[in-house]
């Protein structure tokens, strides 16, 4: 389709003046409106290989800048044809300034030497441009000459010829156009073309109409030309060079030699292609379908920049969408990426929101994004779809427990029934849903076509048609026990039920007469579908031992079962017979009678299609304990949900996942029941034990678009390369010289870099300062990794973060330590089991090379991680508890007899043993000298003692040994007695309590009760709405962090600056604690979180929550010195 | 052509693909209440005077005036289209274009396509309609300069169009020498010999020139630039005339040459003298000359002057190759007729004239 002037194609490109004729096809002139920059959209022509083109444009993106080269912007389909959208260049091509004859000698040299580099960065990358010539070259006003339409001459020719221009063909490209297959081009093929080129513009006119016959055509104009040049040109021609590193060093000299000065330009490099880049490169190969590659492309990207908008967005939507992340942790992360950048954020968030069917929240971010960017053509998309949506289409209501339901089109009433019997009528925009009738448990729903007609089956085998507008029943009614299933024909004409014998009946509602009856299956009938004329139905028989395990397609006027589908066969019986039915089978039909889909246990999901007998395509699947099935008409769409909250929509032909639910659904949806599709497949209903929910097909309707990023040209991003460069580099300098307050202005001025604000090794250099001054901003956190522990660890989990955040132990269930290289996300080494099963709590000994294990048997083990070996500490007695000095020199443990031992963690030096208790061991502590030993035991009682004594110095009762733990404060001059619901402040001397605080938090175990900073002065205990900071020497107070609820999972960042809070929620918080300001909210958990941990300078945390699901981050810090 | 589908108009003029079918993207979209039409019914396809209408593959098949067509089927004026249960009236109006009415065409090549058609006189022209991307009126101004040429051995030349880009000429009727062959010696000099006397006209006929900035001078002489047997027309009486004169030079000018499309080089440089082919500015009169003997030389031995075996660029062929000595391929042609066309196709500008010579 042509594009008019003045058009505004996709809402954003305004099409400015008339097209060109280009080489490989149109060229048009458009503005992005969005960043007022124009670009230059190439179309092939209407013959062209669209394949061979977007293989050639795909490899142009990826070129990456250069300051003369045409940057490719992106690829992009529009209207069903991809075209390249590159960089606009003012000025005109070579080819005029030749006609025009605008060029001098200098100049000519000039265009020449950047021409071969521009050529020469192409052959660096692999590529060969192919069809050279002064129309592919562009010149801005300023005399900077950039190559353009890299291997489009190729793609853009129709398949046999090779491409290229006759008039600058190579004669290998001449012999390729002639049928010569062996004809290799190559980086020399370029240098032809280039030196053709060369020569036409000294010599003023086109040389020859052949280019092959280039090295003959020089002779006839040598006499024009200065002799180094034709010189050069001539050895071009005859020597064939494989690329441009001679032939520029020359060309420079000549220059010299002509003109009388040296050569101005410097050497140019190229640019890395930034975060920005990399993302209009990812949605290039993502339109062209290069997925895997597009991915990785996308990884770079977040490599490059954590929290990159454009590459935030596109790549969650687009895991989204493969259902591979749920739309919670899109917005999440958006969120957290958009947090700089108000408007763009809002756009994007609201746009993501706007395709969940988030319609409240998507107005409001789009409503502020349209205020902050009036001119936003997205926003104004955005806006519209969003006041054209239909209200209702994500809905939910209380109600009682839901046995079966079906929905209209346009999710605008849901019929259900639920436990005892009732059936409720809801129209979604009324509100409340409306009972209808109460009678036998509704066993089964089915609607027509439009929706209007349902027929409901009760398990006393009623079955009645109802309106479902009005919800008044039709005079139509039948009494058949045993039915199971019912279906209504698209036109509403027919009714037919399937029975617990595998009967089939049909009746036609507006005649009177029995039912026709279909017999063949010979177990239940459990899926039942109507055509929409009814003269066809689609039956199948399934669940358990019940089924007859086949799919059977009914004529009606027949009465005949035209074809019957059967699941692969997986053995054989003994009867000799294959064997083609287990019990895990599953099977269900479209409402349309058109298509049935099964999931065969052991076998893959396969979609038939009934009308032709003919499987449709087959597909792997994990489909095992789904109570829920559901098939969108045309098998577009299998909704499989339940038991638990997990529901997710899946292509059927592939067997991916489109879509999973659990987090759109509302917290008192606790499990799935029952689910049902809509006749025209553009809504899902669910229904649990308290509520009906009503959710958008996803897939339907609006998709958010892809965010592009905006261009910026290879000189400004040198010019931001190198002075970025060139502050890490004064930085590193000074931080040589301990000048770390000169390095703090450095690494800002580096931030403002356009581009570089988190620049891996910008984030690095702070790193590297924070130890020498105070935390200040945070500049960023991400997740680096997530990993599911699910089936691998303990339960609850044991994690250990070694202080410098580069290690990690997990315990796992079967008793293996696992040992990570953390920022690697990889398991650098496991231990095996030793005795005494699975580990209690992991920790690290100061030293950074062992771990102490204790084990829920009792067993205290001593691991090396430099050599592996593990060393059992404490013989065979049951130890109970355990603790380090902080210089990592001594173990302190208790055990099930009441027995202290505190021993050198070197081997010598002589163990200290007490018998300090006559109760089990409960808790122990060690002062950081190792002159005072503190244990509670499970009568309560807490007792210091020195290791020579033979009493306690001091006892006291505590409240409750259960959870409860002991610490030294930092002075060894405190003791904390942490139990539950108080943490206690005692003098190590006296045993006199000197503070206390009660922490209020919910009272269940496993939650945090007290943090401490790693020098164990500062404190945080829980309360209502709150967390309280104290320090440990004196008590006194420090912050009271106000908090949104109650917290439940907390850590304090190692200077005290910050916590990290998590609470009932599945978030977590990163709060400053001198302003109170929450600085980050990171999502990602599924569930309730049960550890946080952080790094030794607080930039590296896990979090792992009590599902096993682990998640890495990192958290980026500015530091403020002096 | 005007194709009326439920109720609305539809024009084509000159060249076109119509597509039909239900589908949106069709060009006339065509639907009917039973969904008979297929998405992608048929094509109709119009290369003036001709109008063929050709069925894609439908399901419910095409048809014209109730006939069931089998693949394609040329359609007149009145004929009414069938699709399914839809009807689509076909008017063909003859283009009566630039004042001519088209009756079929002669030829096609790689400039363009020949028609016959009728001047409002009666008279019967040969209309040559160019694709020349780009073309300016200065390309027109240089066409039209050709009309200086009167010679009974050039191809008239009455005047350019503008809309599509072409021009009218004399018609020949009797095809060209391309057509016919190989030619006996008897018959193939004396039409030579007239070729010859045409370029001998025309390298010093008296002939406007334009200049780049557009004005007008007189210049003698115009190399025709593309001799070869394709453009040496014959009569229906069997007289040859030269057709296209000017035509190469125009493209030239222009900087339109160069746009030959790779498979048709090889006829494109078959006939070229060696020179012209490394340098197409290199337009003396003699490349015509031995072009012309490149021409003779094909006419009786049935082969060009130089083998292009087929995946042999033939650039690079000419470039390299000497011509085939012509006796090799016809040992009973006489001396001197042999000598002098195998001299004349060698690059000596004294060989050309004494071909002239031994031909007058």
């Amino acid at each position: 389709m042509a594009w008019t002037t003045g058009e505004i194609v996709l809402g954003q490109y305004q099409v400015l003046g008339e097209p060109l004729g280009g080489g490989m096809g149109v060229v048009h002139r458009v503005r992005h409106l969005g960043w007022e920059v124009d670009l230059a959209v190439k179309t092939p022509r209407a013959t062209a290989s669209f394949t061979r083109f977007e293989t050639e444009a795909g490899t142009w993106v990826g070129l990456g800048l250069h300051p003369h080269t045409v940057n490719c912007v992106y690829v992009r389909t529009v209207e069903g044809t991809p075209r390249v959208f590159a960089e606009w260049v003012a000025g005109g091509s070579l080819a005029e300034a030749i006609r025009d004859g605008r060029l001098d000698r200098a100049a000519m040299l000039d265009v020449a030497i950047q021409t071969a580099w521009g050529l020469r960065h192409a052959h660096d990358n692999g590529l060969v441009h192919q069809d050279m010539k002064p129309a592919n070259v562009m010149l801005e006003p300023d005399g900077t000459a950039k190559v353009t339409d890299f291997g489009l001459a190729v793609a853009a020719s129709e398949g046999t010829v090779s491409g290229g221009t006759p008039a600058y063909c190579s004669p290998e490209q001449a012999a390729a156009a002639a049928g010569d297959r062996g004809a290799r081009l190559t980086a020399a093929t370029d240098v032809w073309s280039w030196a053709v080129t060369v020569a036409e513009m000294v010599a003023g006119r086109r040389i020859t109409r052949f280019g092959q016959a280039a090295a003959e055509a020089l002779e006839t104009v040598r006499a024009e030309l200065p002799a180094e040049i034709a010189e050069l040109l001539a050895d071009c021609f005859a020597r064939r060079p494989e690329g441009f590193g001679e032939v520029v060093e020359r060309l420079t000299t000549i220059y010299a030699d002509l003109t009388g000065e040296p050569y101005p330009r410097p050497v140019p490099r190229p640019a890395l292609l930034r975060a920005d880049g990399l993302s209009n490169q990812a949605l290039s190969l993502l339109d062209l379908g290069r997925v895997e590659e597009a991915e990785s492309v996308w990884r770079e990207a977040v490599r490059a920049d954590p929290h990159h908008l454009p590459t935030v967005y596109n790549f969650g939507l687009h895991r989204w969408r493969t259902g591979r992340m749920t739309g919670e942790e899109v917005v999440s992360a958006v969120e957290a990426a958009g947090a700089g950048e108000r408007g763009l954020g809002a756009l994007l968030l609201g746009s993501v929101e706007l395709e969940r069917h988030e319609d409240d929240r998507a107005g409001e971010l789009l409503r502020e994004a349209a205020a902050a960017d009036p001119a936003s053509a997205e926003a104004v998309a955005a806006l519209r779809e969003r006041a054209s949506r239909a209200p209702g289409i994500s809905a939910e209501v209380n109600t009682g427990e839901v046995r079966t339901m079906a929905v209209t089109p346009g999710g605008r009433q849901v019929l259900y029934g639920i436990q005892g019997g009732a059936l409720y009528l809801w129209a979604s925009e009324d509100g409340e849903p409306r009972k209808l009738s109460e009678g036998a448990q509704v066993t089964a729903i089915a609607l027509d076509g439009s929706g209007r007609l349902a027929a409901v089956l009760r398990e006393d085998g009623s079955i009645t048609l109802l309106d479902v507008a009005g919800g008044t029943p039709r005079g139509w009614k039948r009494h058949e026990p045993g039915a199971i299933s019912v279906a209504v024909s698209g036109d509403g004409r027919h009714v037919a039920a399937g029975h617990r014998n595998g009967r089939i009946q049909i009746w036609a509602t507006g005649a009177s007469g029995g039912p026709v009856v279909l017999t063949g299956h010979t177990g239940q009938v459990t899926s039942l579908a109507l055509s929409h004329t009814g003269q066809r139905a689609l039956s199948a028989s399934f669940e358990g031992d019940n089924g007859d395990g086949t799919v059977r397609h009914w004529a009606l006027p027949t009465r005949r079962c035209v074809s019957t589908w059967t699941g692969p066969r997986r053995g054989t019986l003994a009867s000799g017979a294959p064997w083609v039915h287990f019990t895990g089978d599953k099977a269900v039909v479209s409402a349309d009678a058109r298509y049935a889909v099964a999931a065969w246990q052991d076998g893959p999901l396969v979609v038939w299609d009934a009308r032709r007998g003919e499987t449709v395509s087959e597909a792997p699947h994990r489909l095992r304990y789904e109570i829920v099935l559901a098939l969108a008409p045309g098998a577009r769409h299998l909704l499989a949900g339940g038991p638990s909250r997990s529901v997710q929509i899946l292509n059927p032909r592939d067997g991916r996942s489109l879509r999973a639910f659990d987090d759109d659904l509302p917290e008192l949806m606790l499990g799935v029941e029952a689910g049902a599709v809509s006749p025209d497949g553009g809504v899902v209903a669910l229904g649990g034990p308290y509520q009906v929910v009503v959710r958008a097909m996803p897939g339907s309707g609006y998709q958010a678009p892809w965010c592009y990023a905006r261009p910026r040209p290879a000189p400004e991003l040198h010019r931001a390369e190198e002075s970025f460069d060139e502050l890490l580099a004064r930085a590193r300098t000074l931080f040589e010289e301990d000048r770390f307050a000169e390095v703090a202005t450095l690494l800002r001025s580096a931030r403002d870099v356009p581009g570089y604000n988190r620049h891996p090794e910008l984030l690095t250099a702070w790193r590297s300062l924070l130890p020498h001054g105070r935390r200040a901003a945070l500049i960023a956190a991400w997740e680096l990794y997530n990993a599911d522990g699910r089936n691998l660890f303990t339960q609850p989990p044991t994690v250990a973060l070694r202080g410098d955040g580069l290690a990690m132990a997990t315990g796992r269930w079967t008793g293996h330590i696992d040992l990570w290289d953390f920022p690697g996300a990889r398991i650098a080494g496991t231990f095996e089991p030793g005795p005494g099963g699975k580990a209690r709590e992991i920790r690290w000994v100061a030293d950074g090379h062992r771990l102490v294990v204790l084990t829920w048997d009792g067993t205290l083990r001593l691991l090396d991680i430099r050599d592996g070996r593990s060393e059992v500490i404490g013989g065979t007695r049951r130890i109970t508890a355990f603790d380090l000095d902080p210089a990592g020199e001594r173990i302190l443990f208790g055990d099930e007899s009441g027995r202290l031992r505190l021993q050198g963690l070197e081997t010598g030096g002589t163990p200290v043993t007490v018998q300090g208790h006559d109760a089990p061991v409960a808790a122990v502590a060690v002062s950081s000298d190792g002159t005072r030993l503190v244990s509670l035991d499970k009568g309560n009682e807490v007792r210091m003692w020195r290791p020579d004594a033979r009493r306690p110095e001091w006892t006291m009762r505590a409240r409750l040994w259960n959870d409860a733990r002991l610490h030294f404060g930092p002075d060894d001059r405190t003791v904390l007695l942490d139990e539950h619901m108080t943490l206690t402040g005692l003098d190590a001397a006296s045993g006199r309590r000197r503070y206390s605080f009660e922490s209020l938090r919910g009272g269940m175990s496993g939650l945090t009760n007290l943090a401490l900073t790693p020098d164990r002065r500062l404190a945080a205990t829980p309360d209502r709405g709150r967390l309280v900071v104290w320090e440990t020497g004196t008590g006194r107070v420090r912050h009271e962090l106000a908090l949104p609820e109650d917290p439940r999972i907390f850590a304090l960042g190692p200077d005290g600056t910050f916590a990290v809070v998590a609470g009932r929620t599945d978030t977590v918080g990163i709060w400053d604690l001198t302003t109170g300001a929450c600085l980050r909210t990171m999502e990602g958990h599924r569930t309730d979180l049960h550890v946080a941990r952080l790094s030794g300078d607080g930039t590296l945390m896990v979090t792992v929550d009590i599902g096993g699901g682990l998640r890495a981050w990192e958290l980026a810090w500015e530091a403020d010195l002096g | 052509m005007v194709l009326t589908a439920g109720g609305t108009e539809h024009t084509f003029t000159g060249e076109a693909d119509v597509l039909l079918g239900r589908d949106p993207e069709c060009d006339v979209r065509v639907t009917d209440d039973r969904r008979r039409v297929s998405r992608r019914h048929c094509r109709v396809v119009i290369r003036p005077p001709r109008v063929v209408v050709r069925d894609l593959g439908s399901h419910n098949g095409t048809y014209v005036n109730g006939t069931r067509i089998d693949g394609e089927r040329d359609l007149r004026d009145g004929d009414e289209l069938g699709l399914g249960d839809a009807v689509v009236r076909v008017a063909i109006r003859t283009v009566s274009h630039n004042g001519l009415t088209v009756l079929r065409e002669l030829g096609r090549g790689a400039q363009g396509v020949v028609h016959l058609a009728r001047e409002t006189d009666g008279r019967l022209v040969a209309v040559k309609t160019l694709t020349a991307p780009g073309a300016t009126a200065l390309f027109r101004r240089e066409l039209d300069c050709t009309a200086a040429l009167r010679h009974p051995n050039i191809v008239r030349f009455h005047r350019s169009l503008a809309d599509p880009l072409g021009f009218v000429a004399e018609y020949c009727a009797g095809g060209s020498v391309a057509d016919h062959g190989p030619y006996g010696i008897e018959v193939a000099v004396p039409l030579v010999r007239q070729a010859a006397a045409a370029l001998r006209y025309a390298h010093t006929a008296a002939i406007p020139v334009v200049h780049a900035d557009g004005s007008t001078a007189v210049g003698r002489g115009l190399v025709h630039r593309d001799i070869k047997p394709e453009n040496l027309l014959l009569t229906a009486d069997g007289r040859l005339k030269v057709g296209d004169f000017g035509l190469a030079k125009a493209y030239d000018q222009a900087g339109l040459s160069g746009r030959t499309p790779s498979g048709a080089i090889a006829g494109s440089v078959a006939f070229m003298p060696r020179r012209q082919v490394i340098d197409y500015k290199y337009a003396r009169p003699e490349v015509d000359v031995q072009a012309l003997a490149a021409c003779l030389y094909w006419m009786l031995t049935g082969a060009t002057p130089r083998d292009f075996p087929p995946g042999a660029d033939p650039v690079a062929v000419v470039l390299r190759e000497p011509p085939v000595p012509i006796r090799k391929r016809l040992p009973t042609l006489p001396e001197p007729a042999a000598s002098v066309v195998d001299a004349a196709l060698g690059e000596d500008p004294a060989s050309a004239a004494a071909f002239m010579d031994w031909l007058a």
